[in-house]
């Protein structure tokens, strides 16, 4: 009767309204079924929604295409160098080595033989010189055109296997940390003979039909959907037939969405993925304790991370009183005790961090005899003291009112502390310390207005991560050169220097610093201008640093084996980073 | 057709248009009221993300704004707006340039429709009846004995009811996947074991809705079938001899149905509402999830378009339900 | 139906008061006491970030364990429900008030100015509350409990308007209408002394349902992590759940006691609601 011819009704609905999701997606007639023991499965790394955008656009180097970050530098492109960041060790991959001129206005890249794109015609220096020409002359939108422009005059290419670039001004560290350390340097070489002509922020390098995107990497594109990108080895990879390298163990790659920490953590349970989006502390010991072969870079925690050269710190804007006053700035770095901070906000993942020095520079530059180390430990930086704190304000002309809140001149110092979603766990304890020691310190909105006010100096304080310090104090220590500060309302042209700090002696020590290379000799120019720099910050602390910055990077051993690791350090464990492509031709199938 | 029907037409038409109009200009205006540029924070958030370090913030988004018209006055923007929907054309992502929104929607909608219209037309169904039969008088104690049970579930929001049934059967008895709407190594393709995947990782999502809603259905049901049984033609039915069941189905449900479909119509946006945490809560590639993303990263033009989308939505269904209604009941038609 | 309405003020209350209407009352009742009461047991300091040591199971000191970052629930409990309450009880007010004016005034006086309510009214129905809700929350400097109120109260007005304006529309056909009329009375006299009265049981009605619709909106907000940040709430002790992964890591006593307090405050809100309309409309218990 009706009942019947509706439950028939319902049921055939039902099962045309599972497969609408079938129109959304492309179809993958063509693909090959491959087992799971020949596939590896990742995920992008951090924050990203549930389903992928621009599938098929595949330029390399638009800002808004993450795709060089998420999966290209460990299938289809690769770099001329990577670096261990964990040794310093150079790494020479489609070149073979490189050497800057005694006055830095030059460097020579000898480029490897036998290295061919995927289509088979040569990587040569012609290719080199069209790409970094190409990112000089490139316009904004294109990630590194800023760089490439600053420092790059001109490319040649003298020989198939000789580049030649000529600098404007010397460049002791421009190959180092552009094209060799396989850190977030993301500027592969790209093929001339597929871009010249095209407009490089406009071309899509997506044609299956001619096998773009077109790299020199062992694998090749074979289906990209809103939900899963999937790579085929190639077996006459050049490293292959050169006898270089042999081709890498997974057969297959695939890389699918993640969107949250929560869906993360039940892939790895479920052995639905194998390495990708770190987790927090907490997630990745439950779902260990539910799935033991889910590794990090440490044996055991609660520090199981690696530091990505990264610290959170408190950035004072020094354009805005009483900010300005560095006697205000000390009685806040005395104000916080960083050891609870880390406890409570990140369950002791992250240690405390006096200065933005990260773990990569512990093995060479804050070793036990270091001068710079010593310095730190001298200055007692981490030394939370509430009479410290009153002296601090009080030299400062600040008492405490009725409330007990700091105020000077009847005024009460209001204390917002503004954060970005990905430092909101020291929000809330932050401001309670802060609150503790007599600030009136109130936790503000957590959206994305951080950044535009971070760049215009609308801010008083904002918790940012400083970063940098992968390979000398110089990286970590430029940001406060002056030449990044602006009037407030002009936006600062880089956002990890949003101090607005301006000193004429530390900037001529650091201008100094770039026109020589790195030197651990404590008698060298080099490190007699670190100290000096290091003293100035010590005395006026522009910056508070609080926490390294360490991940929890998941690697799931169920399939595959060989992840690095603190035993095993044979490249820092970052998948976003270049130098991850050592971890696919290092991995092996499990069983 | 009368006049009196042609003229409740005409009305009903132009009562959806001037809605469809005043909505989706609130819906331009709100996004533009938010502060800050939301074209320089897309860019400046990929800066975090550690890929452009050394971009220059400021020109590229001037770059932008100046290809997206956004330096425009407001009274240009509005106007291109217009323009721009009749093209069918709802702009481009800032935060996943230059991937256009309806792209994003198109990609999104099969699981969010699939989602909600599954959960939606169970629980409607399921409870409508559930409900209609708890009404009628002889009701077992069996089902007398749901009716506490179905107040409580419908009492919790069905998005916490998402994160119950996710410890349970997923945390604690893994029975059913906890995320995603396919495994991660499935190439999707049209054959029997995509589709069994699909409903597997939807079984979850689908049934926090449903059971949340069924609840709110069944009682709605009920207190309509009990004002219903109180009508004179349900005494005349019974005193005519027919069979209790005929006069169950064919009276009493078809009666109380009408109220129920509107009450559907009007209940939609809460049940959208409540399905953006559970797409979110399950990793679901829907609406929801989209727009989650979009409200935290302020990618306006895709809050816009996915805003609009539902408005319309709405807005045709409600229109479809008045006009359904006069043509089933012809006491209503005014 | 005056007349009915007038006996059935104390004196008939005792058969028209349902059961139902009785057990949804003692629920609020009891949610609302331990509000009052309990803050002045229950040290507020305990349930802000760090006062406790963290991920603790109920037992011992805590009784309902404590969550990843240090609250003691129990405190958090205590101190979070009567601001969910709090703001229901603003929406609903504000909500329910301004509908209730708002349909009372289109009912009675019809013509554009009815249009024009309606109209306006139909409109915002038809926009998912929750899409202009997050825009208009993501979009505020300092979100607090009352700003959240208003602006969910701000959306919820509309059905309650369209129930009041209907009622009054069947009202003013009735005979005593006419004859307020023909005695000379003034349009908002009669507003006021012949239909508002009859009108106040859906007004009341609709208060409980604005109340309901806005808990459950501003809590959706809440998880979403648009709530106010620095407030304790049962809709944001929910999203600091879900942040640090409670479900994955078995945290239950920091996600299932909110859960369980929501799903009391409507289970007694649902049971009032129902009851009351058996108070006001007494057709509707005779066959149930």
């Amino acid at each position: 009767m009706q009942r019947c011819s509706l439950m028939r009704a319902l049921r055939g609905g039902i099962a045309a309204l599972a497969l609408l999701p079938m129109a959304g997606a492309a179809f993958a007639q063509d693909v090959a079924d491959m087992s799971r023991e020949e596939t590896l499965v990742l995920t992008p790394w951090g924050d990203q929604p549930a389903q992928f955008s621009n599938v098929d656009n595949w330029n390399t180097y638009l800002s808004t295409i993450p795709k060089q970050r998420d999966v290209m530098q460990i299938t289809i492109n690769e770099m001329l160098f990577y670096t261990n960041l964990n040794t310093g060790e150079l790494i020479p991959w489609q070149a073979v080595s490189y050497e800057t001129a005694d006055d830095f206005m030059s460097a020579t890249i000898t480029l490897r033989e036998g290295v061919t794109w995927a289509d088979g015609v040569a990587f040569t220096s012609e290719d080199v010189k069209f790409t970094l020409e190409a990112l000089r002359d490139a316009p904004p939108e294109i990630r590194g055109a800023a760089s490439f422009n600053e420092w790059i005059a001109s490319v040649d290419a003298p020989d198939p296997l000789t580049v030649v670039i000529t600098y404007k001004k010397p460049a002791p560290r421009f190959v180092r940390d552009f094209l060799a350390l396989g850190h977030e340097n993301h500027y592969p070489i790209l093929p001339r003979h597929i871009w010249e002509g095209e407009n490089i922020a406009e071309f899509t390098n997506y044609d299956p039909a001619r096998g773009l995107p077109l790299g020199t990497g062992p694998y090749r594109l074979v289906s990209t959907t809103t939900g899963q990108m999937i790579f085929d080895r190639r077996d006459e990879w050049w490293g292959n037939v050169t006898g270089f390298q042999d081709a890498p163990a997974p057969a297959r790659i695939v890389l699918v969405p993640v969107s949250s920490d929560e869906a993360m953590g039940q892939l790895h349970i479920a052995n639905q993925v194998d390495g990708g989006r770190q987790l927090q502390i907490g997630t990745f010991e439950a779902a260990r304790a539910q799935n033991p072969n889910l590794a990090s870079w440490n044996g055991e925690g609660p520090e199981w991370g690696a530091p990505d050269g990264c610290v959170y710190s408190i950035v004072f804007n020094h354009l805005v009183a009483p900010y300005d006053n560095a006697d205000l700035r000390h009685a806040v770095n005395h104000a916080l005790d960083r050891a609870t901070l880390a406890d409570i906000a990140y369950e002791g993942a992250m240690p405390t961090a006096p200065f933005a020095f990260s773990g990569y520079m512990a093995g060479t530059w804050l070793t036990e005899d270091s001068v710079l180390r010593q310095m730190l430990e001298d200055a007692g930086v981490d030394n939370q003291d509430q009479a410290l704190v009153d002296e601090r304000m009080a030299a400062a002309g600040f008492e405490r009112n009725g409330e007990g809140f700091w105020a000077k001149d009847g005024e009460v110092l209001d204390f917002l502390v503004r954060t970005p979603a990905f430092i909101q766990p020291l929000l809330a304890p932050i401001t309670q310390q802060l609150r503790n020691a007599g600030f009136d310190a109130r936790q503000g909105a957590v959206d994305d207005t951080w950044l535009p006010d971070l760049l215009s100096g609308n801010f008083g304080t904002m918790l940012f991560v400083h970063c940098g310090s992968l390979s000398e104090p110089l990286e970590t220590m430029k940001d406060y050169h002056s030449k990044f500060a602006r009037p407030i309302g002009t936006n600062i042209p880089y956002s990890l220097a949003g101090t607005r700090y301006e000193n004429p002696e530390y900037d001529a020590i650091i201008d100094r610093m770039e026109a020589i290379p790195a030197d651990t000799d404590p008698n060298s120019a080099y490190m007699q201008d670190a100290v000096a720099a290091m003293e100035i910050f010590l005395r006026d602390m522009p910056q508070v640093h609080l926490i390294e910055e360490f991940h929890v990077v998941t690697f799931n051993n169920s399939y595959w084996t060989g992840w690095p690791s603190a035993a095993d350090p044979y490249v820092a464990p970052y998948t976003p980073w270049e130098a991850f492509n050592l971890v696919i031709h290092n991995l092996q199938p499990a069983q | 057709m009368s006049s009196d029907l042609a003229s409740y037409l005409a009305k009903r038409i132009t009562q959806l248009f001037l809605v469809i109009f005043i909505a989706v200009s609130v819906n331009f205006i709100i996004p533009r009221l938010l502060p800050g540029d939301p074209v320089a924070t897309a860019l400046a958030r990929l800066q975090t993300s550690g890929s452009g370090q050394t971009m220059d913030i400021q020109a590229v988004s001037d770059a932008y704004r100046a290809r997206y018209g956004l330096d425009q006055p407001l009274w240009n923007q509005y106007l291109n707006y217009w323009a721009d929907l009749f093209r069918l054309d709802l702009g481009v992502s800032f935060a996943n340039f230059p991937e256009k929104v309806t792209v994003m929607i198109a990609n999104a909608l099969p699981w969010s429709v699939g989602l909600l219209a599954t959960a939606t037309l169970l629980s409607f169904f399921i409870g409508s009846f559930l409900g209609g039969r708890l009404a009628w008088p002889g009701a077992g104690r069996g089902i007398r004995a749901l009716v506490p049970g179905l107040m409580v579930l419908s009492a919790i929001p069905f998005y916490l009811l998402a994160i119950i049934m996710v410890y349970i059967f997923a945390v604690e008895l893994r029975w059913l996947p906890p995320a995603g709407g396919v495994e991660t190594t499935r190439i999707m393709r049209l054959d029997w074991a995509t589709a069994q995947d699909i409903l597997r990782h939807a079984v979850l999502p689908c049934l926090s809705i449903a059971i949340g809603n069924i609840g709110f259905w069944a009682l709605g049901m009920r207190s309509q079938m009990v004002s219903v049984l109180g009508e004179d033609y349900i005494t005349f039915a019974e005193a005519k001899g027919l069979s209790p069941g005929r006069v169950f189905f064919w009276y009493g449900i078809r009666n109380a149905f009408l109220p129920q479909i509107t009450a559907l119509a009007l209940n939609l946006g809460a049940v959208v509402s409540g399905a953006v945490l559970v797409e979110v809560i399950f990793n679901y590639p829907g609406l929801g999830s989209l727009l989650y993303v979009a409200i935290r990263g302020q990618d306006y033009f895709v809050i816009q378009g996915v805003v609009l989308v539902l408005i319309v939505t709405l807005a045709v269904m409600l229109f479809i339900v008045d006009l359904i209604y006069p043509l089933l009941d012809p006491r209503i038609r005014r | 139906m005056t007349i009915a309405l007038k006996t059935r003020l104390p004196g008939g209350l005792g058969s028209r008061l349902g059961g139902t209407l009785i057990a949804g009352l003692s629920i609020l009742g009891v949610i609302a006491f331990f509000s009052i009461i309990g803050p002045f047991f229950v040290d507020e300091v305990l349930a802000q970030v760090g006062s406790v040591r963290p991920r603790q199971p109920p037992g011992g000191d805590f009784p309902l364990g404590s969550d990843a970052q240090g609250r003691d629930m129990l405190a958090l409990m205590v101190h979070a429900t009567p601001n969910t309450l709090k703001m229901g009880l603003i929406a609903g007010v504000i909500g329910g008030g301004l509908g209730s004016i708002l349909g009372l005034i289109a009912g009675q006086f019809g013509g554009w100015i009815d249009a024009v309510i309606s109209v306006i009214s139909d409109s915002l129905m038809t926009v998912p509350a929750i899409a202009i809700l997050v825009v208009i929350a993501g979009n505020i400097e300092e979100m607090s409990t009352s700003v959240m109120a208003v602006v969910v109260a701000s959306l919820s007005w509309m059905f309650t308007t369209r129930t009041v304006r209907a009622q009054v529309l069947s009202i003013r056909e009735r005979g005593y209408i006419e004859v307020a009329r023909v005695n000379g009375e003034g349009p908002l006299e009669i507003l006021f002394r012949e239909v508002m009265p009859n009108v106040m049981p859906y007004i009341v009605a609709s208060f409980v349902g604005t109340s309901s619709a806005a808990i459950l909106a501003i809590i959706g907000l809440e998880a979403l992590g648009l709530g106010a940040q620095n407030e304790m709430t049962l809709g944001n002790t929910i999203y600091w759940a879900q942040q640090s992964s409670a479900v994955l890591r078995g945290f239950w006593w920091w996600w299932a006691p909110p859960i369980v307090v929501i799903a009391m405050i409507f289970v007694g809100l649902f049971l009032t609601s129902v009851g009351f309309d058996r108070f006001a409309n007494p057709r509707l218990g005779r066959r149930a």
